[in-house]
């Protein structure tokens, strides 16, 4: 048998076993029995699958992830010194678990609900499954039935009509080195009501060396006129293994922008698919990954405009170092009756040493006659007559190229509307970059 | 200052400056004129330390040390500013972080403390005073979506700034209006002190009307060919290059 297969086999009689000792209302043994019934026919992917011809998961295949449960929490866990953000509700997970004593969300229940997902399903029940059902991903995706086979963990949040919280929504999720790699799989639900708009920070953390499989699936439901801006904030350990999935459900003229930031990790997978449900939807999609070491950072994003005057904009950006690899897949597809809809594509990528690599594939799939539609893709080097330029003012080489590089991201991060964020990322890509620069420079 | 003898470059194999020569004092201001194609703008750049030139001959010194043993950053925090003819666009950068780090830079250089941002922030608007250029421009990215004259002025707010020992000004005058022109001038004028010196290079002689220069060489065929006073400026204006002889031969 194949190690894919060997995995496989381990990660199902793991999640049997799991399954028979989990605790849970009817309905959560509902929707993970149905995950567990599709899993019988489902494989993992290899480079042979069109959508995974880019990212070979061998790496993945040779850790063995010990099933959520058995994961020991962090001792003394501790958030004073972890990057969180003071203005905000927060809801925080360590090793896939959520922690309550550390949380910080509304009491007031006729409002916004923001809770875990373990509360929600007691008195929300019909809400949570309303956004199951409705927001559905790619099918046959053995990442996120795993995830739904031991659904416990996560978050859920409701936005009522015409509501506008007063602070943004952060989750911060926190892996911490443990003496065997674990999996986790969390859950992000998101219904955004009419008229309502609100931010949502999904932020990823890991321990340096920590090794793990962060196995997050969001999937939001966005009411007509709704606005939602969504981040999504890797910083995983450089050991992990971050495969994310996103799904959005948009109904007519509702407006998602979504910031999707891969800084950490060993092999990061992330899936979005986006569906502009009905008439007048809009979607700004923005990425910035960096890939130093030997990272793997692969961005697969689908989004499909099934309705008249739908609007799309993506714009991501790589920056590639030492062996590093980053994969961008732009798939777009315009329905024949999605007339007057307009798509724009953009991927520019800074590859920063020889071998650096990457792989940008815009798939444009056009039915309807009277629409818009753009891509481009770039990828280069930093500008010889720019280094010179800046050293001229008496700037060094490696500080040069270091400020090029940050230029090169910051045409990302400024567009970031909330200032907050935009300051912290800005410290993050500085802060990326610039350890990458010390041990150059020490080399 | 500076000193070039027999200075010999090539660029890909070909020979552009053959054997010139140079003496420039502190205090001075040295015009160099000369046709299209004469190896001004190569001059400039190899001074300033411009990858791809290769030198074949000769040596230049400034302040006494072998140029070529600095790197262009080395240069520019020991006093030598190249104002570009094409200054470089560079998207993402703002005018304000990058000045502030140049600035930083020569200074650490000089063992002096490095500016905070109130301290810097004063000094800025002041030189952006001098040369007549508005405060938002600062938050603006380095030189790009600037006109032309935009685009040399924040060089010459730059050489106000770094105040350097020896300033380049590489056809500084190229696609400037009169008014434009007249600020650049008033600029190096402000700087001017005994200590420090300016080579301009230029086509053309209307820049000299107003930065009045010491000397005037006429460059041409990669050699200084003919060398005066101001007057040979005018000289130049009214009759072109031909009548020189040294440039009818090269022909």
């Amino acid at each position: 048998m194949s190690i894919a297969a060997d995995t496989r086999t381990r990660m199902i009689t793991q999640l049997d076993e799991w399954q028979r000792q989990a605790q849970g209302n009817g309905f959560f043994q509902r929707v993970r029995s149905a995950a567990r019934e599709r899993l019988e026919v489902i494989e993992f992917p290899t480079i042979k699958n069109e959508d995974w011809k880019y990212t070979n998961l061998s790496p993945f295949f040779k850790e063995a992830f010990q099933f959520p449960g058995k994961s020991p929490l962090a001792k003394n866990f501790d958030l004073a010194d972890k990057p969180v953000f003071e203005n905000g509700y927060r809801l925080v997970f360590v090793n896939g678990q959520y922690l309550a004593s550390l949380s910080d969300i509304p009491e007031a229940p006729e409002k916004v609900l923001i809770l875990p997902l373990t509360d929600a399903v007691l008195n929300h029940q019909t809400q949570v499954e309303n956004i199951l059902a409705t927001v559905s991903g790619k099918v046959a995706d053995i990442f996120s039935d795993l995830a739904t086979a031991c659904l416990r963990e996560g978050v859920f949040i409701n936005i009522p009509r015409n509501m506008q919280p007063d602070k943004p929504i952060h989750i911060f999720f926190y892996s911490s080195q443990s003496e065997t790699p674990f999996f986790a799989p969390v859950r992000i639900l998101i219904h955004s009501e009419s008229g309502s708009e609100a931010t949502v920070v999904e932020h990823y953390m890991g321990e340096d060396a920590a090794i793990y499989h962060a196995n997050p699936v969001t999937q939001i439901l966005m009411d007509a006129n709704a606005r939602l801006s969504h981040y999504q904030l890797g910083f995983e350990s450089n050991h992990a293994f971050h495969i994310s999935r996103m799904a959005v459900h948009q109904r007519r003229d509702s407006q998602f922008s979504g910031w999707n930031v891969n800084f950490g990790g060993r092999l990061v997978r992330n899936d979005i698919y986006i569906k502009l449900a009905e008439s007048g939807s809009r979607v700004e999609l923005n990425g910035l990954s960096i890939a130093q070491g030997e990272q793997h950072i692969d961005n697969q994003i689908f989004i499909d405009h099934a309705a008249p005057r739908t609007s799309s904009r993506e714009n991501y950006r790589n920056i590639v170092d030492d062996k590093g690899h980053a994969v961008f897949t732009g798939r777009v597809l315009i329905r024949q009756d999605s007339q007057k809809s307009d798509a724009q594509q953009v991927n520019k990528s800074l590859l920063l040493s020889e071998s650096a690599q990457v792989d940008t594939r815009p798939q444009l799939e056009i039915f309807a006659d009277d629409v818009k539609a753009s891509h481009g893709a770039t990828v280069g080097q930093l500008d010889d007559d720019q280094i010179f330029y800046l050293r001229t003012r008496g700037i060094g080489e490696s500080d040069a190229r270091q400020m090029l590089t940050h230029a090169f991201a910051n045409e990302i991060v400024n567009a970031i509307p909330d200032e907050a964020l935009r300051n912290f990322l800005d410290d993050a890509v500085q802060q990326r970059l610039g350890e990458q620069k010390s041990v150059k420079d020490a080399e | 200052m500076l000193s070039i003898k027999n200075l010999q470059v090539s660029v890909e194999g070909n020979p552009i400056l053959k054997g010139l020569n140079l003496e420039i004092k502190a205090g001075e201001i040295h015009a160099i004129m000369g046709p299209n194609g004469s190896g001004k703008s190569t001059l400039s750049h190899i001074l300033a330390g411009r990858p791809g030139y290769e030198v074949t001959g000769g040596e230049v010194h400034y302040q006494g040390k072998n140029l070529f043993d600095l790197n262009p950053e080395e240069r520019a925090r020991a006093g030598i500013f190249l104002a570009f003819q094409y200054p470089i666009e560079i998207p993402g950068v703002n005018n304000t972080s990058f000045l502030k780090k140049a600035v930083n830079e020569i200074r650490k250089h000089h063992g002096q403390e490095e500016l905070d941002a109130v301290d810097f922030l004063q000094m800025i608007k002041a030189k952006m005073k001098l040369v007549g250029m508005d405060p938002a421009f600062l938050r603006r990215p380095v030189n790009e979506g600037f006109s032309g004259g935009e685009k040399k002025r924040n060089e010459i707010l730059q050489m106000a700034v770094l105040e350097p020992t020896l300033g380049i000004l590489d056809e500084t005058d190229s696609g400037l209006d009169i008014d434009a022109l007249k600020t650049v001038a008033e600029g190096v004028n402000k700087l001017r002190t005994k200590e420090n010196a300016f080579i301009v290079v230029t086509h053309y002689q209307r820049l000299l009307d107003y930065i009045i220069p010491d000397f005037v060489h006429v460059l041409s065929g990669g050699k200084i060919v003919k060398s005066g006073g101001k007057e040979l400026a005018l000289e130049l204006e009214e009759k072109g290059y031909d009548w020189l002889p040294q440039i009818a031969e090269a022909v």
